[in-house]
């Protein structure tokens, strides 16, 4: 991968793994350390990697597996990052309904298990389907799918919480 | 609306990448040191292809001195390997058995100044049929050039056609132990 075709990654799917990285973090900080060191770890094997998709998903792979090394390490960084305040809520008496209802279901993602939330962000967020998020995170697809459907279930329970009725 | 569009809508509000980590990362990765994996790889395997060439020849041609190990991995003796190119056998019917000259073509080379008598330590004589004799002959002395070694029969050998193998010489010398030369040895021997 050349420079060029290299600039272009980030430029396409660098907001996407960035995004991912703060969601997956809750803190800005952090998911800008794990962003530069999950691209820096995949510098050699973007050399021979020339589909851009691969690349991004290859990246998300890096970026999951720093994140639970440091997790790991820090045993404070789960706590802190669950509690993390929601990024660009600045006030929430201002918000419409449906910004409500999205800030809602963000904590309720916040919330949810790192197992079930790092699969919830690669899917809804990252957009991945559920056999790129199996390759990504090295476990079996059915897997994949019953932590989604217990972070569904998890956030519609607290949507109904909330008083906001799903389908 | 669904759930699943709820989720992703919520979730869809991201901050963009600082322009400063992005400049950042496009630098590095203009900057970042050349790959030489396959540079190793490549003269890694030419290296072990050589050295298993190389292997092949050797055991072809020269024979080569072997410890030999216990089963705990300590050196309890030692033999010398691949000796084929270094003897010479003839074998001549007798009314005793057979004589078998043994010739040394590298007499100078290790270890057969060293060694004063030669046995035969491993031998098949074969017919068209079956094996007629086989076992282990007595040392007889060796001298610059050679010795010869009578391996004696029970009874004289019909006529036919015969063909003498020898795997294992077992040289000597006062106050060592003895050296087991390992080769193939063959002489065709014909009875009329």
């Amino acid at each position: 991968m050349t420079v060029t075709q290299f600039e272009k990654l980030l430029q396409e799917y660098g907001s996407s793994i960035y995004g991912f990285c703060c969601h997956l973090t809750g803190n800005r900080m952090t998911a800008e350390d794990l962003y530069q060191d999950a691209v820096l770890k995949a510098f050699s094997k973007l050399q021979t990697i020339h589909s851009e998709d691969r690349a991004r998903n290859y990246i998300l792979g890096i970026a999951v597996r720093l994140y639970k090394n440091q997790r790991r390490k820090h045993t404070e960084t789960p706590a802190s990052d669950q509690l993390a305040p929601v990024p660009d809520v600045q006030n929430v008496a201002e918000e419409t309904e449906q910004q409500e209802l999205y800030t809602c279901v963000r904590r309720a993602v916040q919330g949810l298990p790192y197992r079930l939330r790092e699969v919830t962000y690669l899917y809804y967020f990252s957009g991945l389907r559920t056999k790129e998020i199996a390759a990504v995170l090295h476990i079996p697809e059915g897997t994949v799918k019953s932590r989604l459907s217990k972070a569904r279930s998890e956030i519609r329970k607290e949507m109904v919480d909330h008083g906001y009725e799903t389908r | 609306m669904k759930q699943d569009e709820i989720i992703r809508k919520a979730l869809s509000d991201t901050p963009p990448v600082p322009g400063e980590l992005h400049g950042r990362l496009v630098h590095a990765y203009a900057n970042r040191k050349p790959s030489h994996r396959r540079l190793y790889i490549a003269v890694t395997a030419l290296a072990a292809a050589t050295a298993l060439c190389g292997a092949g020849v050797y055991v072809g041609t020269e024979g080569h001195f072997e410890d030999v190990m216990n089963w705990f991995g300590a050196v309890t003796g030692t033999t010398y390997e691949d000796a084929t190119e270094e003897l010479k056998i003839t074998a001549v019917p007798t009314e005793d058995g057979i004589a078998v000259s043994v010739a040394l073509l590298t007499p100078d080379k290790a270890p057969y100044p060293y060694i004063e008598q030669l046995a035969i330590s491993d031998y098949t004589l074969k017919n068209k049929k079956k094996t007629v004799a086989k076992g282990t002959v007595p040392a007889a002395a060796l001298t610059d050039t050679g010795t010869e070694i009578l391996i004696p029969l029970e009874a004289p050998l019909v006529s036919g056609t015969y063909t003498l193998t020898i795997t294992c010489f077992e040289g000597s010398a006062k106050g060592d132990q003895p050296l087991p030369i390992k080769g193939k040895w063959t002489a065709d021997i014909t009875v009329s």
